[in-house]
């Protein structure tokens, strides 16, 4: 289960028919003023409800929040020791090790 | 309770399927989702065949099996004791392949007869920590094979040779 999307509409110009809005991420560790300001068209736009409304602002949202997420700068203490290659739990210990989110199902090719 | 833990991983000429598993652990297969062609045991003990049918394989840990006739039928394992299994999986099931490991020191696919000049060789390290020209392969590693190079191996592992014909 993903953390909800906020968005915050900045500005409305009607005569050019688009606003301007910022998104982050619920759990974001910084404020949503700080992140970037986007223009969207009312083209992009469903007016026909204001459930209808918020649903599309939040397809524009959802993607923009997903990059913030994978942008986000690894802090320095959480940055992985090399690779281990061992079976021995104690190799493990007080290291830190990063492995991708989901299961890979490529194999691995070696130049020979 | 029996349990089993599988799992999948493919390149674009073939795939590997792995189940890790307790005793008594029972897996059938459909031949629509059946596509395993040779299979190594690295541990454990089953019985393998045809649903239905009294003749069967027995799996056996650090044996390689060739499964090719099986491919088009409903087929069952019956784990007799804890097992770890791996699978040698064509994409597609009229593509032909041979299978074998590979127990040479020094590996050279080079033929010059014309009509086997264009097979593709692959290996794939199935156990172990094996060494092919210097460098160390670890499990489910695998390398396409060229003729006219030799391979030197060290055989601190096992590995699998598969040739698509």
């Amino acid at each position: 289960m993903l953390p909800n999307i906020l968005f915050k509409v900045i500005s409305n110009n009607p005569t050019h028919q688009q606003m301007t809005v910022k998104f982050c991420r619920e759990n974001a560790p910084e404020s949503i003023e700080n992140y970037e300001t986007y223009n969207i068209s009312y083209s992009n736009l469903d007016f026909s409800s204001s459930n209808a409304l918020i649903e599309s602002i939040r397809s524009v949202g959802s993607s923009i929040a997903q990059q913030q997420f994978l942008d986000e700068p690894i802090l320095e203490e959480n940055k992985s020791s090399n690779d281990i290659d061992s079976i021995d739990i104690e190799d493990y210990v007080g290291k830190i090790v990063s492995v991708s989110f989901n299961a890979t199902k490529e194999l691995n090719e070696v130049e020979l | 309770m029996t349990t089993c833990r599988r799992f999948y991983r493919e390149c674009p000429e073939f795939s590997i399927c792995v189940n890790i598993g307790k005793k008594d652990y029972v897996l059938a297969e459909d031949p629509g989702e059946r596509y395993t062609i040779f299979q190594y045991g690295i541990n454990g003990k089953g019985k393998f065949g045809r649903i239905f049918e009294s003749d069967y394989i027995t799996f056996e840990g650090g044996k390689f099996y060739d499964v090719r006739e099986y491919v088009h039928d409903n087929v069952v394992f019956h784990a007799q004791e804890d097992f770890f299994l791996i699978g040698f999986n064509t994409q597609d099931k009229s593509q032909r392949w041979e299978g074998r490991l590979v127990t040479e020191s020094e590996l050279d696919v080079t033929s010059h007869t014309p009509e086997i000049k264009y097979n593709r060789h692959f290996i794939i390290c199935f156990d172990g920590k094996p060494v092919v020209n210097g460098k160390k392969l670890k499990r489910y590693d695998f390398s396409e094979i060229y003729p006219n190079k030799k391979y030197n191996i060290e055989h601190t592992g096992v590995i699998g040779l598969f040739t698509k014909l």
